[in-house]
């Protein structure tokens, strides 16, 4: 069997000449009437599958996330390897077994944001890569972050994935998912050459001066995802704010880094913080993809490393996933690179968003 | 390995041993910031040892430029199971160019293995950083250490320059 490398362009359509990155295969998105899974049926083949699943729930209700990969009458068996806030969780089923892709003893949880990325290879095992964020409740801070992946086995033979369920299997009561969730599933495969990536530019901004103290973009459409990059170097503290509008909001964060700390902030200068508080940073680089419902919530999964100076100059620290913004009645629709106190970025410092519905 | 440029054009390369340096050279050296890249690799090891290494790098150097982990070492993807049966190691890599002189990349990945009914995974996820400057190429190194079983290997991607 071949090893196998794809590389495409994030947002080809941006730079109007690269095709061939994640294209939107499917999505569904919960209407009016709670429901107990979501399900994309028929899924045209790709070689590689990107599976987003925004979750909206009740507030204080549990869920233990699971994934199907097919509805089969065989047998599937699922294995992953996940840490839930740093801690290592494995999970081992051995018949029909749905791949759990957060908190298998469940999580209270009224707002839920997974990534995850599938090698959707014809044969029996089928890899994939797992993040996830929840929030416990309408107001308060993500409590647990899910990083890991993990292998699916169809013992019934080889066959391409043309199924995806997402069950929130609350256990007392099904309908959980709620209006505004969604799964949308991308694909991506060898040779595939098109114009319509899914992730479009929003915004691209760079600091306008050598002594600007935040970095804003302008007001963008409300889209359903969202993916960011940036980066910057400030040596101070700093904070990937979200906003709807041009409004200010309120917004509660959360982070968990490899430090293994949390942090909380509230009020205007909320937003994603992508690094430790405390460090000296030389630069920092952050990735990030949200989860924007149409309500009023915001979730990112974000991945950042700030560095240091050392006596190599070489040293850094890893910042693994996590952001939450709450907003008081809208979408996210502006980003800003900002600080609680005085920094100012020079001007290769920059914040390009992208989105996808 | 393959590339497909921009053009649609493909560089394929076949090997029947052991792959090193497999290499995207002519990164552009000037500031380019919109150097972006989703990429995925897949790889069936079909045996028990196998890396499976991310690199970013720059032309001139007689090898890699060090990559720097969490104050670590020189890195790879580190999915390698070698007292494990049949391997298969998934990444999902987010690279960019930041400040046009150093390049990075947010990867997620997973390595299976499947040896008499002892089903497992192993995953990792982390950031890789070029202490190069201007960065010129970057590649996948894909190794069998048991030396043998790897017989083909493919790297597919857009050409990245604007």
């Amino acid at each position: 069997m071949a090893p196998i490398m794809y590389g495409n362009m994030l947002g080809g359509a941006y730079l109007g000449g690269p095709v061939g990155g994640w294209k939107k295969l499917a999505s569904t998105t919960v209407g009016n009437t709670p429901v107990d899974r979501i399900t994309i049926d028929d899924l045209p083949h790709a070689d590689f599958l990107k599976v987003l699943i925004g979750y909206v729930g009740l507030a204080g209700g549990t869920i233990r996330p699971e994934l199907r990969f097919d509805e089969t009458d065989g047998i599937l068996r699922t294995q992953t390897h996940r840490e839930i806030n740093g801690s290592s969780v494995e999970s081992l089923n051995s018949s029909n077994a749905d791949m759990p892709i957060g908190h298998s003893a469940g999580i209270v949880c009224r707002y839920a944001f997974s990534e995850i990325t599938i090698r959707n290879i014809v044969g029996t095992h089928k890899m994939c890569t797992i993040k996830g964020i929840y929030g416990t409740s309408s107001d308060v801070v993500a409590t647990y972050h899910v990083l890991g992946g993990g292998v699916v086995e169809h013992a019934t033979g080889p066959s391409d994935i043309s199924s995806l369920e997402f069950k929130a299997n609350s256990g007392s009561n099904d309908a959980v998912i709620r209006s505004g969730s969604n799964m949308t599933v991308l694909g991506m495969s060898a040779g595939d050459r098109h114009t319509d990536n899914f992730w479009k530019p929003l915004a691209s901004v760079r600091a306008p001066n050598n002594d600007a103290t935040a970095i804003s973009t302008p007001v963008f459409d409300s889209v359903r995802y969202l993916k960011v990059h940036a980066y910057y170097n400030s040596g101070r503290d700093t904070l990937l704010r979200l906003r709807s509008s041009g409004n200010v909001n309120s917004a509660v964060t959360f982070r968990y880094g490899e430090d293994g700390t949390s942090y909380t902030s509230t009020g205007i200068q909320g937003g994603i913080r992508p690094y430790a508080v405390g460090h000296q940073d030389r630069f920092v680089p952050v990735v990030a993809t949200m989860f924007n419902p149409p309500s009023d919530r915001g979730m990112g999964l974000v991945a950042a490393t700030a560095h240091w100076p050392s006596t190599n100059g070489k040293e850094s620290e890893t910042m693994r996933y996590g952001g939450f913004g709450k907003h008081s009645s809208s979408p996210v629709r502006r980003m800003e690179i900002g600080s609680t106190t005085f920094v100012s970025y020079t001007t290769d410092a920059f914040l390009k968003v992208w989105g996808g519905e | 390995m393959a590339w497909r440029r921009k053009d649609g054009s493909i560089t394929q390369v076949e090997h029947t041993e052991e792959f090193t340096d497999y290499v995207r050279n002519d990164i552009p050296s000037r500031e380019n910031t919109d150097f972006t890249s989703t990429l995925l690799a897949y790889v069936d090891g079909q045996r028990s040892s196998v890396d499976l290494d991310y690199y970013i790098g720059s032309i001139g150097s007689n090898h890699w430029q060090r990559l720097v982990i969490n104050g670590g070492s020189a890195f790879g993807l580190p999915n390698r199971a070698p007292e494990l049966g049949k391997t298969n190691m998934f990444a999902d890599i987010e690279h960019f160019t930041i400040s046009g002189d150093r390049c990075m990349a947010f990867y997620d990945a997973v390595s299976g293995y499947d040896e008499s009914n002892v089903f497992g995974a192993l995953s990792y996820y982390g950031v890789i950083v070029s202490d190069a400057r201007n960065p010129q190429k970057y590649g996948l190194n894909v190794e069998d250490l048991a030396g043998s079983d790897i017989i083909q290997a493919e790297m597919v991607g857009d050409d990245i320059d604007e």
